[in-house]
């Protein structure tokens, strides 16, 4: 479990606070989604509770040891998948070769099936990978260390139409009670069929911490005509296919899919 | 908790080396071109070696020793210049934001992390830096021997300066004080590497510069008059024995204890290190 807590924070040079007084609790066997608009502290919550930034006050523990001190037993426990990342121009195979005697739990049968997902060959050079293919060899070789905590920047940014697919393949397969996943991104439609729970970053703090399911137990997304419009529509906003609203759900009402961009807006501009 | 497990480390040594050996060949490649051009300018451009050849054949040898002498100076000089700039590139590698977080990431500890680039940034530098010597050496003779002229080495001449009867080795405070000024000069130079985040070589030349600009302004000012080395020439026996002032031992003293402060303030630095930092100084 990865506990943040009482946590402020601000860059050298700035004067505004990026988390003030933050606490939030990551449990196992959860995929994260970290939503929230820019500059609201998505990236420096993954760098805080990676251990590669430092709380000004507070504490960021991961299994009860702080993760600013970088040891290695917890950073073999940690992967953060970062939007922009450092491979050096040797073959993937050799990288591999060099880089998973550091993670104890490394996997090449996961390996070689998130490269078979990706469409890799093992023995590709990453110098000659386009950025997308880097990335995907990049997240391929992170499943593969099978770290406890899984963190990840944006990663479908970069990625083609079908890799999106086959990025969502990838985790729903590699994901197990032990590991938990925390994905931020601005793609949520990349990412939300296989979220179960979602964090929302406003200025400082937390704008919604629950699971899809109590979600999908306190409201319904749909779509309505002008017609429909009644007293129970929390937020709506016009499409081409009609209103897509957020309504409370009724008791006994049926359960309806998450629209996560629809929840974003309605939460960020209403504050609810 | 354990901060240096061998193992991990001579794997992280492995690591280290194995992904940056493009690099250590190029700047083997280069130390070697730089040292065969230096060689070719004393030895070529520098000498009127037909002019000796041809009006004093008995003393073109010492001729020429003097001038693969020069060769000599200047790969003690480069060796030295070598070791100042690799050592505060130790860092280089974490200059931009991709770079720091995957490196600071490595679940490897800070001490082995800061281990393995003290380690190839000093040690593998120096072989590195005297293997292109060697190197360009035995280019420049194997030059010297296809143009047909005399064939003197310049390797067995490395050790001369420091084995002469008035070499720093001839009074014990002599080689303190030289082993003081080499590593307390590298030391300055690995804090240097360390602290500042880009162009760390010429930074840490230029704080260096303007140290020793403000310290002999206030030496000038004091005044203190003090002679840190004098002698007594023995008529009898005829030997120059040396007298260290008081002040020799508390300076060299002080220098060591500064540096010893060098080093453990890099490390120290180190592991504060952040993935976003100041854009200049690594704080």
């Amino acid at each position: 479990m990865i506990e943040v807590k009482n946590i402020s924070f601000k860059y050298a040079g700035s004067k505004r606070l990026v988390f003030d007084d933050f606490s939030l609790r990551l449990e196992e066997d959860r995929i994260y989604g970290l939503l929230g608009k820019n500059g609201t502290g998505k990236s420096t919550l993954l760098y805080l509770l990676s251990g590669l930034l430092r709380p000004m006050e507070g504490t960021v523990c991961c299994d009860g040891v702080d993760t600013k001190k970088r040891q290695p037993e917890t950073l073999r426990d940690i992967f953060l998948v970062t939007e922009e990342f450092e491979m050096p121009a040797i073959c993937l195979s050799e990288y591999v070769k060099l880089y998973k005697p550091f993670y104890p739990n490394f996997s090449d049968e996961i390996l070689q099936g998130c490269l078979a997902d990706f469409e890799l060959p093992a023995d590709v050079h990453l110098g000659k990978l386009s950025m997308g293919q880097r990335k995907k060899a990049y997240i391929a070789f992170a499943m593969a260390t099978n770290t406890k905590y899984l963190l990840m920047d944006e990663p479908t940014n970069g990625l083609d139409i079908p890799s999106k697919s086959q990025f969502r393949k990838v985790i729903a397969q590699h994901m197990t009670e032990e590991r938990t996943v925390v994905i931020s991104t601005h793609q949520v439609h990349d990412v939300e069929q296989m979220l179960d729970h979602i964090v929302m970053l406003d200025r400082h703090n937390v704008l919604l911490n629950a699971s899809m399911q109590d979600i999908q137990d306190q409201y319904t997304f749909e779509y309505r005509t002008p017609q429909q419009m009644d007293d129970s529509v929390l937020y709506a906003e016009p499409t081409l296919q009609g209103n897509a609203v957020i309504c409370k759900r009724q008791e006994g009402g049926a359960e309806t899919q998450v629209n996560l961009e629809l929840l974003f807006n309605y939460k960020t501009q209403t504050k609810a | 908790m354990n901060t240096f497990n061998f193992n991990r480390f001579s794997q992280a040594l492995k690591c280290q080396f194995l992904v940056e050996r493009k690099t250590w060949i190029r700047l083997f490649g280069i130390f070697t071109f730089v040292m065969f051009m230096a060689n070719l300018f004393f030895t070529r451009l520098q000498t009127n070696y037909r002019n000796v050849v041809e009006n004093y054949p008995t003393e073109i040898e010492r001729y020429y020793d003097g001038h693969v002498e020069q060769t000599v100076a200047f790969g003690i000089f480069f060796f030295c210049v070598a070791m100042l700039f690799g050592i505060s590139s130790m860092f280089s590698k974490m200059k931009d934001t991709r770079k720091r977080s995957a490196y600071l990431l490595w679940p490897v500890s800070n001490l082995e992390k800061y281990v393995v680039s003290f380690l190839l940034y000093f040690v593998l530098m120096a072989v590195l830096t005297v293997g292109a010597y060697m190197l360009a050496d035995t280019l420049r003779v194997f030059v010297d021997w296809v143009t047909g002229r005399i064939v003197i080495w310049g390797i067995p001449k490395l050790s001369e300066p420091f084995t002469s009867p008035a070499g720093p080795f001839s009074y014990w405070q002599f080689a303190w004080m030289f082993f003081t000024w080499v590593f307390y000069t590298h030391s300055f130079y690995t804090l240097g590497g360390t602290l500042f985040r880009r162009q760390q070589f010429l930074f840490t030349t230029g704080t260096a510069v303007a140290i020793i600009i403000l310290l002999v302004t206030i030496m000038n000012q004091i005044n203190p008059d003090i002679e840190f080395i004098s002698g007594n020439w023995d008529e009898k026996t005829h030997t120059y024995t040396h007298i260290f002032h008081p002040f020799f031992y508390i300076l060299h003293s002080t220098m060591c204890a500064l540096m010893v402060f060098h080093y453990w303030a890099s490390y120290k630095l180190f592991t504060r290190m952040q993935v976003i930092n100041n854009k200049w100084l690594n704080v």
